[in-house]
């Protein structure tokens, strides 16, 4: 990697997609540092890897099946983690140690999407987050995951009804 | 089809992809079903989304790094793939290698051996034969001059000369015959 235009390619890479591919990698292994590792891991497999994505198109969706693959992995070896205040802490602001509405809201905000998250079976927190990260058609991502159409879309349709009466439940 | 399947009549499908849309895609003319369904997914993205704040100049650094020391093998690769006649030349040449070894050995390499012939040192009773090379100077065994010394030593000089020149048989064959007349000798009249 020594031409200034492959850097520039990388380099417009990480901006445009690497908070997505983080966001996704967050849902699965739910620790940031973890994330981080996988983020690094995603980017350098595709990067090595680029002259088969070119044959293939689009970017995003290229990374995303990437960092899907190596979740999944890291999760069979590791097994699913939970989330927790030290594994969390390190995303949140710095000034929210000082500010105790933060703190509040930085907890309320765990605890939300640790609901969230408890509420979607692996598969439909896949098929929902690689739909929502990676814009992929449900073809794809039942492509992807190696399962039928419309076990994919059941999966997707479970999972939101699931998340919509975690929404209900909070209005409530 | 495992028992999470469900029959999705095309409506079904739209509703879900159109409440599933990436999060910066208008929607409109959705129906209060794939709103509140709508709602919930961008719900969750929006959660993830606050924490995914993280450097990306540290993750482009780790990653420059770390690919820095894996260049070479994608120039490696490029390499081999600009010159695709390698591996069939290279096999080519192997087998023409191996044909040309082949018919060496044949040409230079088969002599008849005769399995009767003994070293002269193995019989008993046989002088020690003094060391020689091409310049040897014949007054060192002036002491020892009988006429089978002087054989003996003529025969061994040719077999000497022989070990430095290319292997023919002729030379080999005619060296093993008077070597057979020596022994001949030795056996019947010097013993």
């Amino acid at each position: 990697m020594t031409a200034p235009h492959e850097e520039n390619r990388l380099q417009r890479w990480v901006r445009e997609h690497s908070r997505a591919v983080r966001g996704y990698l967050l849902a699965f292994v739910r620790r940031p540092q973890d994330a981080d590792d996988l983020l690094q891991e995603v980017f350098r497999k595709a990067w090595l890897a680029r002259d088969r994505y070119e044959e293939r198109g689009q970017e995003r969706a290229y990374l995303m099946r990437i960092a899907d693959r190596l979740a999944c992995d890291r999760l069979r070896k590791k097994g699913e983690v939970q989330l927790d205040d030290a594994g969390w802490s390190a995303v949140e602001p710095a000034t929210a140690e000082m500010d105790p509405a933060a703190i509040l809201e930085g907890a309320e905000w765990r605890s939300e999407l640790q609901g969230a998250l408890e509420l979607l079976s692996e598969q439909q927190r896949r098929v929902l987050l690689l739909r929502y990260y990676g814009g992929l058609e449900f073809a794809a991502i039942a492509e992807q995951l190696s399962l039928p159409l419309g076990t994919v879309l059941s999966h997707g349709h479970r999972g939101l009804a699931a998340l919509r009466k975690l929404l209900t439940k909070e209005e409530t | 089809m495992n028992e999470a399947d469900q029959n999705f009549l095309p409506d079904d499908v739209e509703r879900l992809t159109r409440a599933t849309a990436p999060p910066d895609a208008t929607a409109t003319d959705l129906d209060a079903e794939t709103l509140a369904l709508r709602d919930g997914f961008l719900r969750l993205g929006e959660l993830l989304d606050q924490a995914a704040e993280f450097d990306e100049a540290a993750l482009l650094a780790k990653l420059n790094h770390s690919l820095q020391s894996e260049a070479p093998a994608p120039a490696r690769r490029e390499k081999q793939k600009q010159r695709p006649w390698i591996l069939p030349a290279s096999i080519v040449g192997g087998v023409v290698a191996a044909a040309i070894i082949l018919l060496l050995c044949q040409t230079f390499f088969t002599f008849d051996f005769d399995p009767d012939i003994k070293p002269i040192a193995n019989l008993p009773g046989t002088k020690t034969i003094p060391e020689v090379d091409s310049n040897l100077d014949m007054t060192g065994f002036a002491p020892w001059r009988d006429v089978l010394d002087e054989r003996l030593t003529m025969a061994q000089i040719r077999m000497q000369e022989a070990s430095h020149l290319p292997l023919r048989r002729t030379s080999l064959i005619s060296a093993a015959e008077e070597m057979r007349a020596m022994q001949h000798e030795l056996n019947t009249s010097s013993l």
